[in-house]
């Protein structure tokens, strides 16, 4: 029924599994270890299978199909070929072969691979965490993680409340955004030819709108939030209390192993 | 006006009759510019008793979208408790209970945005009661519905209801008048009914009220006038069925 | 010169896990000057179905012709067809974006390329049978009550003046006088042979003004007759998450209990029936 139906970056997925029922803040560390230690290396290729191998343990830990967490990277696809595409071609180094006036080299090819496998792998590691966490939970753990922060002034409720409504809205406003796009091409609007600057202003008549029912529901919400006996993080408990157990220590464990022996592997070793 | 507790009262009214607004103020959203609103017995005005109020009144809105927080249907439910501080033992019974009441159990681990229109508002229900209120105020609750979803929700608080609940039922079907003790009719702003719902069906005012008859509320009426159905018959297509069968003999 | 829906079926998310069927198999044709009513629960592809009609989805099977042209994807005369079939999504009113009312009516006369002399023309004689006073025209939408920003939306697209008006739900959240008022407008307009395809999961509501009914369950087409075909039929066999006016509940019922009475949704004429029946039993 979309446009943008496609667009599904690293959507809740609900089951019961092994990485769902871990506590978020394990999970949260994890990714942040993973995605630090996908960027510390960067002289072979070999961490990149090691991170393979391991994205298939991950996925299959937490009932998700390893088909569902790959695809689930393709609204970035675009992004991940260009960076591979920019550094293909304007990559000094030997020569391999020559297009027109374009020459490939041996430096850029091999940049350029490593460049846009870097951001598949930080898309795909970022998402499964948003797969296999609730949104709750997650900004949950976030908080939690923040609190240090708290007596720094940092407003670490508020952050994690307002990411998950975010969250929560994100399919709401695909959808509104799907509908006012339709119902202006119903009014003849031409949204996807001309240059840079006609396509920004045929988008106007669909961001005008939107904003409009965004700034609509936020008051609403904030209304039935307030109904409901809302007042910030001031005496509010959880039904779910975060609980750190073994599995979680021994989980972010083998996750900070692995990418630290990653990372030593390709700068030290090989 | 009063509403007594345990009673089901529906507010009706056109569009900018101030329904809305009359529904706010039972939970302290919304205080009086003049006058005073008391609920439970505590004075809305005062700003120390308005969260004791919202624990006691709680509200389901018009648009299910736009009062849901989370992602996931259970922790929706559990927002509100969450918010008066209780341990989460009592959080995840009273979840239970809410979402087995509105018949939502199944969906619990769903996510909320896969709920259709009608399970959306069952939630945001789910969620009201969660708070274990003494009174829940539905402003325009069923207008976004379709039928079933309508006949679901109704269904819902005629249980709640006849277990001591005091409902407040904001709408502009005058069929759904019919599940309540007490209807209030507004214009523009001014309380131009209130009374037993049954006075007002059997009144022929409804025209001046300013609001428009269902079909078959005329023909209850006009069948009564010539005699032809009990006193006493509702104008359900069932309870009128019964009664002129009764009458006739067939 | 007609609206040709022939055989069309629509899948949502083809070839992945989430796959469903929308439509399936679904045929029929739109008059100039017809008041087609198509009714359906929620998720009976009804509104998947007015998309079709102006070209913003295309049918996985079948056909949709437009007085005698294809719809496809990128068909050159994909934007001409558009402004024949004018499409009226639910809450129209969430559409508007433009500074004041004007602009937002010259926003599709522009779009579909109508001199702009022409343009004026038209949104005048809009205002006139949307009831609006010419000095609504410098005012900004968002300003207007309710009522009003319905019937702008709705003007913003009648201006254009289209063949067929499809209109999703178009009555959804107005009390029951916007509701007389938006119908008696439609009728005006069908008096001036533009036909009305309204899309409902109310039946009530337009059973005293199409000329034929479409109902849906699930994708499917259950029915397509008169109203007074359709309602013999509804009355007998239910379908999904449609529920019938209560005065023609209440004849079937009686019916069934023996009482010659016709099956009707008009209280006068049962009223008079029920008393011609009471009387000659009586008698």
């Amino acid at each position: 029924m979309h446009f943008l139906e496609h667009l599904s970056l690293g959507q809740y997925v609900p089951a019961k599994s092994f990485i769902h029922s871990l506590d978020p803040r394990s999970k949260v560390l994890a990714v942040m270890f993973l995605i630090t230690s996908v960027f510390l290396a960067n002289t072979t290729l070999w961490p990149y299978v090691i991170w393979f191998v391991l994205i298939v343990i991950i996925s299959s830990l937490s009932n998700i199909s390893f088909k569902t967490v790959v695809t689930s990277t393709r609204p970035v696809l675009i992004l991940i070929v260009f960076t591979l595409a920019i550094n293909l071609f304007f990559a000094d180094g030997r020569e391999l072969f020559r297009i027109a006036f374009i020459s490939i080299t041996e430096e850029g090819l091999l940049t350029g691979i490593k460049m846009g496998l870097r951001l598949f792998y930080l898309v795909l590691f970022a998402n499964i965490t948003m797969m296999t966490t609730s949104p709750i939970e997650l900004s949950d753990g976030i908080e939690s993680l923040l609190s240090p922060f708290k007596r720094y002034g940092l407003p670490a409720h508020e952050f994690a409340m307002m990411m998950t409504i975010a969250l929560r809205f994100i399919p709401t406003l695909l959808d509104e955004t799907d509908r006012i796009m339709k119902a202006q091409l119903a009014r003849g609007a031409d949204l996807d030819s001309g240059g840079i600057i006609k396509r920004f202003k045929a988008l106007i008549p669909v961001l005008v709108p939107l904003f409009v029912i965004v700034f609509q529901r936020a008051e609403e919400l904030a209304v039935a939030m307030e109904a409901r006996c809302y007042r910030g993080d001031y005496g509010r408990s959880r039904m779910r209390p975060l609980m750190w157990g073994v599995c979680d220590s021994l989980y972010l464990s083998a996750i900070l192993f692995i990418s630290a022996s990653g990372v030593i592997l390709d700068r030290w070793i090989l | 006006m009063d509403v007594e507790e345990g009673r089901w009262v529906s507010v009706v009214g056109d569009n900018g009759s101030g329904k809305s607004t009359l529904a706010k103020q039972l939970n302290a959203l919304l205080v009086p510019t003049r006058g005073v609103c008391f609920v439970m017995g505590k004075d809305t005005k005062d700003p120390s008793l308005q969260w004791e109020i919202r624990k006691d009144v709680s509200m389901v809105f018009q648009n299910p979208e736009n009062q849901i927080v989370a992602s996931v249907v259970e922790e929706e439910v559990a927002f509100g408790p969450e918010n008066l501080g209780l341990t989460s033992v009592e959080i995840e019974e009273r979840v239970r209970w809410a979402l087995k009441v509105t018949g939502l159990f199944e969906f619990a681990h769903r996510p909320t945005y896969a709920l259709s229109g009608g399970q959306k508002q069952r939630l945001a229900l789910a969620g009201a009661l969660a708070m274990k209120p003494r009174c829940i105020v539905l402003d325009e609750a069923t207008s976004m519905l379709d039928p079933e979803g309508r006949k679901d929700l109704v269904e819902v608080l005629t249980r709640l209801h006849h277990e001591g609940m005091t409902v407040v039922m904001i709408t502009h079907r005058l069929e759904e008048i019919l599940f309540s003790d007490l209807t209030a009719v507004l214009s523009r702003g001014k309380l131009a009914f209130y009374g037993e719902t049954k006075d007002l069906l059997d009144s022929t005012t409804f025209a001046l009220l300013g609001i428009k008859e269902p079909p078959l509320f005329k023909l209850w009426r006009n069948l009564k006038s010539r005699g032809l159905l009990e006193e006493s018959t509702y104008p359900t297509v069932r309870n009128m069925v019964e009664d002129l069968v009764e009458r006739l003999c067939l | 010169m007609s609206i040709k829906v022939c055989n069309v079926s629509y899948v949502y998310h083809r070839d992945t896990p989430l796959e469903t069927v929308s439509l399936r198999d679904v045929s029929f044709d739109v008059d100039p000057g017809e008041w087609i009513a198509v009714v359906g629960h929620t998720g009976s592809g009804k509104t998947t179905l007015a998309q079709m009609l102006n070209g913003l989805l295309f049918p996985t099977s079948g056909e949709v012709v437009v007085d005698g042209l294809k719809l496809y994807p990128k068909a050159p005369h994909l934007k001409s067809l558009r402004r024949k079939v004018g499409l009226v999504f639910q809450y129209p009113e969430h559409q508007l974006f433009a500074e004041t009312v004007l602009d937002e009516m010259m926003y599709a006369p522009k779009n579909f390329g109508i001199p702009e002399d022409e343009a004026r023309r038209n949104i005048e004689k809009t205002l006139e049978l949307f009831d609006l006073d010419e000095n609504v025209l410098s005012k900004n939408p968002f300003e207007l009550s309710g009522g009003q920003r319905r019937k702008v939306a709705l003007a913003s697209i009648m201006v254009v003046e289209p063949d067929y008006l499809v209109l999703d739900e178009p009555t959804a959240g107005l009390d029951w006088k916007g509701r007389e008022a938006l119908f008696s407008i439609l009728e005006d307009f069908r008096t001036k042979g533009t036909a009305i395809v309204q899309i409902t999961h109310d039946i009530e509501m337009v059973l005293d003004h199409c000329d034929k009914l479409l109902v849906l369950e699930n994708g499917r087409k259950k029915l397509w007759g008169t109203p007074a075909e359709a309602i013999e039929e509804l009355a007998e066999k239910p379908v999904k998450g449609l529920v019938l006016p209560e005065v023609l509940e209440f004849a079937h019922s009686l019916r069934n209990a023996g009482l010659n009475v016709p099956l009707t949704w008009d209280e006068k004429s049962l009223l008079e029936a029920i008393e011609r029946e009471v009387s000659s039993c009586i008698s």
